[in-house]
């Protein structure tokens, strides 16, 4: 059956590594050719994640709620479109699948309930536009690559294929097998075009990294071991006994029945049982409830307490006894997972005391991609915190928030002041990242509950347009690093200075990024941090206060930067020539992206904002 | 299109604060398009130039009209407020987030409603007046320009000041230059070997920032939110760093963008926490919104200890960007700008933008912080004036002396003379405008000569500077009938007011007063230094002119206003203004009505305070020959010479700790240096990258050591394989047994 | 005759199994360590054997694997002395001792 809108979701995944595949048979002296066949590929996957843009916001502007916006439509929610998705799949006469939702589920691995499932919504899109985007200018900016070209480009486009999939997986297994396979490219393109000690740090990389996918793997199989029977749809129940009852024609229909379990990946699935299990733990159990279908629109007539997790046709007693008597609804099966999930993440983020790995594989990694690194791979760590560890255990994550919150806030100060004390320009950005990063973690951990919950919405917004607006300019500001490492071959900071005379273009773009990442109001970096304290003061004012005095350090060490590299006179660097047109190419759109998101930040909230809504929804009322 | 414009009339104000917004864009669009072609650089263009001064005067125009319409608006005869704003303010969502939208029925009802961040702008007797000021001041200003940054328009430009601060390795001599204030941060690398320092023209890039500071600064001004002042605040707070910095190639000027970028941040975290306070316990952001649910005293929602918080972070915001103390020390550094960016930003507009604030927010202050912000002002400016007292360069003189002066409009304001600080705030704008140009006209006319040691006798050279100059020295120290004494004389009206309420504060009125005699004092040393009596270096006198017209007129423009801005009928009577008397008009309801009872002792002891002042100055420079401050400075006036130590202890006490906690965090964080492959096995004792490299050095050594067991040899293989067998034979049976 | 049981054939078992360990361990000669496997190989078969004479319900399974033994132990030795013998040509002797290249 065609599903136009898996097509396509498909495609953003796997044209990538066609791209690869395709370089791979062409002769590597033909190296201006690999070139343009690596951008046309990183420039297609950008088209095709715009095109998914449009089919997106089409799908928002189809289901407009009372108030003409998108946000209470629960057509537009990933979760009832992905129940929906598998509902369908489960039916025993199969329905037609919904082209336009942009959930798309096909069978993978029967034997372990692994679905190939990608689905898209305003938290993951951004960000695979992003990586697109800082795909293509990385590419752009690989230019000068000679050595081993070929596998380089290879490397760059399978890397986009499992970032791309990493962010598009609904299950949790899938996720996993993407998030390892763009472990290895970043291995290699770290340990083969690195600098000095690119050995070192591509192992550091590899060895902090894997530390947090064993975490991951231990958590999902902890997850998988819940029995979810109660949230699928029943026909899969049904289904399941029957099989069984075939093998064991001595028990009667109603045993086989008690006795089937349903295991599974899918994380929409997975999160409403860890829903379930919150609201037992706190003796919210009445608050239960059973939806009337897969996907139901909230009508006037509804409880408000009512939380309706448990799928069409269950009975409530039975599945909440079945629900109770399960390890899932355990204080200790909680915290493990979540501390798992919150690890394997914070590794990547990454959160103080897991950073280590960041500066070291900042440093060594060619420019292009310590871009990737800053501008993409960091985003998956908190990605995966809003997409798996925050709604597959959320009571765990709300007993947890205030000290969530507080690693956020420690990275924030720490990384700045690290990073005033380094000289190595890109060691100094890394820990900038640090810094940055840590605002994403703080914006999700300020659970305001109760009549202030909007205010953790402003968080989780700060926290993906930090998301995005980070990506832009770390991926810039490495860049920035890159064009005048190419023409003074160092990076000390303190050898630096009066570049402003000799390259105004490019002090001019750098300026702007330097301020976007500063927080200057106008500038995309000033959203996401503004947004995030909002939350973070109705949440915790302590957090918040101490997260504000990084608005002193980072425009301290960012100046003082500045102030070393591009001003004063410098006879060293007098000759040095402004940016090439390639150079320009790569910064001036993400100069433009950071002023326009800066203005303008609806371009990239209004659709981002239905998916952080009903994410929000969906956790708050679970606290009181 | 025309219609949209036209069917409010505050839009007026839209249009007015994004004319010079699109100056910048399409100046900047220029620059791009223009170094993207590439090298040759040709001689930098004019274009640029007027077409912001263009758009600065088109948004005068409109800001004059607007006044004008706002003033004759028929709503305010009949007090309709609902009219009025109707008429006069817009609002929009800028950023709406959340999935709770209070137009659907069944909502959930929230407490504070946190939904939206906004956009808008509301037009009072006070705005209407600012904005008036900023863009006729900042026409006159860009004006000047034109002919004071007319040596930018050469293809390169000779920067002596660089090869001086270069020659000068150690710090120059006390009060004479740049370079008295220690280095930001240590490490900076010595300047290279002194040459002719060239650089490329930049009289495009000047305007550019002017352009971008307008819009900001009008931004700033009609704003109706909190969010948005902020928005502004910060962005004139870059303009000022671009335009100190603006010559970069000084280490002194890049130190001194630094550092005012700097203090300004630690004033704005202050403003943000405030932001945050009112936006959780009010969940709007809307100055008119907060101050309507302040009617007597704090609302439910806010507890006093976060009101008082609130209160601080908000003045802690405009104690920064207004220069008071202590954070004032980046304002006389400020002077590294080119002086009409002294004149425009550092006098007349960014500055008085704290003094704005707390005045536009001014029912969200506490009475505890009110009388924190009284204390503040007048501590401010009184240690301002006594070390203008020995400054000798001119443009540090009135840097001081605009410290000092926002100091007397803060203790205005904490006194409870909301009117007095206000008046005093635009009444200063005009003749403090007028000063600075008139110093940036004795620059430009002496070849960039700021030094008052080396000047003298100058007004036989430059009349009209000499006359417009001392129309200003008048109208700051306080003469009668000069705009200055209106607001000054209210300033210490309230002062006095409130000290006779509460003996306790008498200081609140003695230390303005006090000031108001240093104040004539510094300011007619000034004059009588630079213009009267014999010249003191040949050199400068021989080569000294009069700037060309488009320099003067400016200052004799800005000489009519600062003679008259502030009359009223009759003239005589202070409490007649004209402009006061419109800012009563928006004044915030907790505010009382002024009373005028003690003028007459306010008055006259301020007028006689500064006649001495003036005449101790006369008698002390006027005709006189001596170089001032020659010989080693005695002891109180080395003190003010250091100004009063604190940059020296905020560099002990913040810099250095600072630097020092980020040396130690980094050295906490250490992780190998330098090309080479880092030996496996070294343990950086002590640093957090040693101990996470440990944990993987100790799995690396745990192998090493199991290393050993696999000896090769298949007998003790087959004799460890039988054993184990017995072994678990053995635990079997013992189990099964 | 009466009926022996299962038991002296299991001690004999025994004996030749830790004979054929002793072997294994104690030679250093790798044909002497290959008859030691062999007489380990041995053991097993005559233990399966005697339970295929004993125990009823390992009557055609014992008998099985006893053959599947004997066929495995040829390999064995077809494959040990292979393997004997290119270690002679590479080290000159057969004495496993000299053999520590798999050392840790």
């Amino acid at each position: 059956m065609p599903e136009p809108d898996l097509t396509w979701m498909s495609a953003l995944v796997f044209l990538p590594m066609a791209f690869a595949g395709l370089i791979l048979f062409l002769p590597s002296r033909w190296a201006e050719l690999l070139r343009w066949v690596a951008l046309f590929g990183a420039a297609g996957t950008l088209s095709v994640s715009l095109c998914v843009v449009i089919g997106y916001y089409n799908l928002l502007d189809g289901h407009l709620d009372r108030g003409g916006r998108p946000l209470q439509s629960v057509h537009t929610r990933l979760d009832n479109r992905a129940d929906q998705a598998a509902s369908d799949l489960a039916q025993q006469t199969p329905r037609a699948f919904q082209g336009d939702d942009w959930v798309g589920r096909r069978p993978w691995i029967d034997r372990f309930d692994v679905d190939y499932a990608l689905g898209v919504d305003g938290i993951s899109l951004p960000l695979v536009v992003l990586t697109a985007l800082v795909t293509m200018l990385a590419v752009v900016a690989s230019w000068k690559v000679e050595r081993s070209l070929k596998g380089y480009l290879i490397l760059m486009l399978v890397l986009e294929s499992g970032v791309n999939g990493a962010f598009l997986s609904l299950d949790i297994f899938l996720f996993y097998v993407f998030y390892e396979l763009m472990l290895l490219p970043m291995y290699v393109l770290i340990g083969l075009w690195g600098g000095g000690r690119r050995k070192y740090a591509a192992l550091k990389f590899v060895i902090y990294t894997l530390l947090g996918s064993v975490c991951l793997l231990v958590a999902m199989l902890g997850l998988y071991s819940v029995n979810v029977r109660d949230f699928v749809d029943q026909e899969v129940v049904k289904a399941a006994t029957e099989d069984r009852g075939m093998n064991h024609p001595e028990l009667t229909r109603e045993q086989v029945n008690q006795q089937v379990e349903v295991h599974t990946f899918d994380i929409v699935t997975l999160s409403k049982a860890g829903r379930a299990a919150m609201l037992i733990l706190n003796d919210d159990a009445h608050r239960l409830a059973v939806k009337s279908k897969a996907s139901e629109e909230p009508s006037e007539g509804d409880d408000p307490t009512k939380v309706k997790l448990f799928a069409p046709g269950v009975k409530l007693d039975e599945a909440v006894a079945r629900l109770k008597a399960q390890p899932v609804c355990t204080r200790q099966f909680q915290y493990w997972m979540f501390a798992l999930l919150f690890v394997g993440f914070a590794v990547k983020v990454p959160l103080v005391p897991l950073h280590a790995w960041l500066p070291d594989a900042h440093v060594e990694a060619p420019t292009p991609v310590s871009m990737i690194l800053a501008g993409v791979l960091l985003k998956l760590g908190g990605y995966g915190l809003i997409r798996v560890a925050f709604p597959c255990c959320p009571w765990a994550a709300g007993e947890l928030a205030w000290w969530v919150g507080l690693l956020g806030v420690v990275s924030i100060l720490y990384g700045a002041l690290v990073a005033m004390a380094q000289t190595d320009f890109k060691k100094l950005l890394a820990y900038s990242s640090v810094s940055h990063m840590g605002f994403v973690v703080l914006g999700l951990a300020a659970w305001s509950a109760g009549s202030k919950s909007q205010y953790w919405e402003w968080g989780v917004a700060g926290a993906v347009f930090q998301m995005v607006a980070h990506g832009i300019t770390a991926t810039a500001l490495f860049f920035v690093v890159g064009v005048v490492y190419d023409r003074a071959h160092h990076r000390d900071v303190n050898r630096f200075g009066g570049l402003k005379e000799p390259m105004p273009l490019y002090s001019g773009l750098s300026a702007v990024l330097f301020f976007a990442s500063m927080g200057l109001p106008g500038l995309c970096g000033f959203i996401g941090e503004f947004f995030v304290l909002t939350a973070a003061w109705a949440f915790s004012p302590a957090l918040a206060a101490a997260a504000v005095v990084s608005v002193i350090l980072t425009a301290a060490y960012l100046l003082w930067t500045w102030q070393r590299v591009y001003l004063g006179t410098n006879d060293a660097t007098r000759a040095y020539p402004d940016l090439s047109a390639r150079e320009a190419c790569v910064l001036i759109p993400l100069a433009v992206l950071a002023i326009l998101l800066g203005v303008w930040p609806g371009l990239l909230l209004n659709w981002v904002d239905p998916s952080v809504g009903g994410w929000v929804e969906n956790l708050a009322v679970l606290k009181p | 299109m025309l219609d949209t414009l036209t069917a409010i009339p505050g839009r007026l104000y839209v249009v007015a604060t994004l004319l010079p917004l699109a100056a910048f864009a399409l100046l900047l669009l220029a620059g791009t398009v223009r170094a993207l072609a590439g090298p040759p650089y040709r001689r930098p263009g004019r274009g640029g130039a007027y077409l912001v001064l263009a758009a600065m005067a088109a948004s005068a125009a409109l800001g004059v009209t607007g006044l004008v319409t706002f003033l004759n608006d028929p709503a305010h005869l009949t007090h309709e407020e609902t009219a009025l704003s109707a008429r006069w303010s817009e609002r929009v969502d800028w950023v709406r987030v959340g999935r709770i939208d209070p137009t659907i029925p069944g909502s959930p009802a929230l407490s504070t409603p946190a939904l939206a961040l906004e956009l808008g702008y509301r037009i009072d007797h006070l705005t209407a007046l600012l904005f008036a000021m900023i863009t006729v001041v900042g026409t006159l200003i860009v004006l000047f320009s034109l002919g004071y940054m007319a040596g930018e328009t050469e293809p390169t430009v000779e920067d002596h000041e660089v090869d001086r601060q270069a020659h000068a390795r150690r710090p120059a001599a006390l009060g004479g230059g740049h370079d008295t204030t220690p280095p930001l941060f240590e490490g900076e690398r010595p300047p290279p070997h002194p040459t002719h320092f060239h650089r490329r023209g930049r009289f495009g890039r000047f305007f550019l920032y002017l352009a971008l500071f307008a819009f900001s600064m009008l931004n700033l001004v009609i704003a109706d939110n909190l969010l948005q002042i902020f928005v502004g605040w910060e962005l004139v707070g870059v303009c000022s760093f671009f335009l100190i910095g603006f010559n970069y190639e000084r280490p002194s000027a890049a130190r001194a963008a630094t550092k005012a970028f700097l203090m300004n941040r630690v004033g704005d975290a202050g403003f943000l926490v405030a932001i945050l306070i009112a936006w959780s316990a009010f969940g709007t952001l809307n100055v008119r919104d907060i101050a309507s649910t302040f009617a007597g005293g704090p609302p439910p929602m806010l507890s006093y200890p976060l009101w008082i918080v609130m209160g601080v972070g908000l003045f802690l915001g405009c104690v920064g960007k207004s220069a008071q103390m202590p954070l004032h020390t980046w304002l006389p550094d400020a002077m590294e700008g080119p002086t009409p960016v002294s004149a425009l930003i550092h006098a007349a507009t960014m500055v008085a933008a704290g003094v704005y604030l707390v005045g536009r927010c001014y029912a969200l202050f506490a009475p505890e912080v009110l009388l924190g912000i009284a204390y503040t002002g007048a501590v401010t400016l009184f240690v301002a004036a006594t070390i203008a007292l020995v400054q000798t360069d001119i443009k540090r003189v009135l840097a001081f002396s605009t410290v000092s002066q926002l100091g007397y409009m803060m203790l205005a304001l904490g006194v409870g003379g909301w009117v007095a600080g206000l008046l005093h705030l635009l009444t200063h704008a005009f003749f403090k405008a007028l000063l600075f140009l008139g110093a940036g006209s004795v620059i430009h006319g002496c070849h960039h000569e700021q030094d008052l040691r080396r000047m003298g006798g100058l007004a036989a050279k430059m009349r009209v500077t000499a006359a417009t100059m001392l129309v200003g020295v008048l109208a700051i120290a306080g003469t009668p009938l000069l705009s200055g004494w209106y607001s000054k004389d209210q300033v210490l009206n309230a002062a006095l007011a409130f000290a006779h309420d509460r003996p306790e504060h008498l200081a609140l009125f003695v230390l303005p007063l006090v000031t108001a005699g240093l104040t004539a004092f510094y300011m007619a040393r000034l004059w009588f230094l630079a213009f009267t009596g014999t010249p003191r270096d040949r050199h400068v006198f021989d080569h000294a002119a009069e700037s060309p017209p488009v320099m003067t007129l400016p200052l004799v423009v800005l000489a009519a206003f600062s003679v008259g801005v502030a009359w009223g009928w009759p003239p005589w009577d202070a409490d007649a203004s004209y402009l006061g008397k419109l800012l009563h008009e928006s004044r915030p309801s907790t505010v009382a009505d002024a009373g005028g009872g003690n003028h007459l002792l306010a008055g006259g002891l301020a007028l006689l305070a500064a006649a001495s002042g003036f005449g101790f100055a006369a008698l002390r420079y006027w005709k006189r020959e001596t170089v001032p401050s020659a010989g080693p400075p005695s002891g109180a006036r080395r003190f003010l010479l250091h100004k009063w130590y604190f940059d020296e202890l905020y560099d002990r006490v913040f810099v250095r700790p600072a630097v020092t906690v980020s040396r130690l965090a980094g050295a906490f964080d250490k992780r190998p240096t330098g090309d080479a492959e880092p030996a496996r096995s070294r343990v950086d004792g002590g640093t957090l990258d040693g101990w996470l490299n440990a944990v993987g050095q100790g799995a690396a050594a745990a192998g090493r050591s199991l290393r050993r067991v696999q000896t090769g040899r298949l007998r003790g293989y087959v004799l460890v394989l039988a054993l184990t067998a017995v072994a678990m034979l053995g635990i079997l049976t013992a189990l099964a047994g | 005759m009466s009926e022996l049981g299962p038991t002296p054939f299991l001690i004999l078992a025994a004996f030749l199994f830790a004979c054929g360990v002793v072997c294994v361990a104690a030679k250093r000669n790798a044909i002497g360590i290959l008859m030691g496997v062999e007489l380990v190989l041995n053991a097993a078969n005559l233990n399966l054997v005697t339970f295929a004479r004993f125990d009823p319900r390992f009557r055609l399974e014992g008998q099985v694997f006893a053959l599947l033994v004997v066929v495995l132990a040829a390999a064995e030795a077809a494959v040990a002395l292979a393997i004997v013998l290119n270690f002679y040509n590479t080290h000159t002797t057969v004495d496993v001792d000299d053999g520590n290249e798999l050392k840790g």
